[in-house]
């Protein structure tokens, strides 16, 4: 089975970008693929655990159920940082600090790579 | 382990200014040669506006990125597409000469594409 590298760029509540990867990853965990979702910019706020919708489904509870389901959640911590988003206290549980550099790594180590922006 | 090296085409088609698209795509490019990935860098559409002279954001209190993109263009080399100038009524010598910018056609744009692994649009 294949290993996948989504990169995400954009915020959630602007595109629909955070949900298609949901569901994009979703169907490929269920294939058995490996999957990493490597938040960027503004999309380290889809990981923020504050986010609250009553009776909604928040783009942060999204990325924890991919989580729950074994993918692998990492935030560019330089881009955490600029935002002012603690990373200890501010993310939903399971996410992995990283970076560009590593993000550079991870593309060596991919069968494949889809950023969506 | 890793692979071999991935071939990776970053893709520039924001303005300068007006989102933060642009830099991200140089920060990004900067952290893969800090790693040994090489990628290749293509401007197109209104990502070329990024390659114009006498620039000054500084006037705005904007963060110049010139140079930060003379060092990828001096490590990688930087392409643009000569559709997107001429559209935009852009000629060679509108561009930096410090970036030493290689114009491509659509053609051999569609070539670079096919050639890159992976390619990444800002």
């Amino acid at each position: 089975m294949g290993k996948l590298l989504i990169i995400l760029f954009s915020p959630p509540w602007q595109l629909e970008n955070t949900d298609t990867i949901y569901e994009f990853a979703k169907a490929a965990i269920k294939e058995g693929h490996e999957v990493t979702v490597f938040c960027d910019g503004d999309a380290t706020y889809n990981l923020m655990a504050t986010q609250i919708v009553p009776d909604q489904t928040t783009p942060a509870s999204k990325m924890a159920q991919l989580i729950k389901m074994s993918a692998k959640a990492l935030v560019c911590g330089e881009s955490a940082r600029l935002r002012g988003i603690d990373l200890q206290n501010n993310l939903i549980k399971g996410v992995v600090r990283s970076s560009l550099g590593k993000l550079s790594e991870l593309m060596e180590q991919h069968d494949r790579i889809i950023a969506f922006g | 382990m890793s692979k071999m090296v991935t071939k990776i085409l970053l893709i520039i088609k924001s303005p300068p200014y007006g989102s933060e698209r642009a830099a991200e795509s140089f920060r990004m490019a900067t952290a893969m040669i800090a790693m040994d990935v090489l990628p290749q860098i293509l401007f197109i559409d209104d990502g070329v506006y990024c390659l114009v002279r006498n620039q000054k954001p500084e006037a705005a209190g904007l963060v110049s990125f010139g140079e930060r993109l003379k060092t990828l263009a001096d490590l990688v080399g930087l392409y643009a597409v000569s559709d997107s100038l001429s559209q935009r009524k852009l000629k060679s010598n509108d561009l930096d000469e410090k970036y030493n910018v290689k114009t491509i056609s659509l053609d051999e744009t569609a070539k670079m594409i096919s050639q890159n692994e992976t390619v990444i649009t800002f």
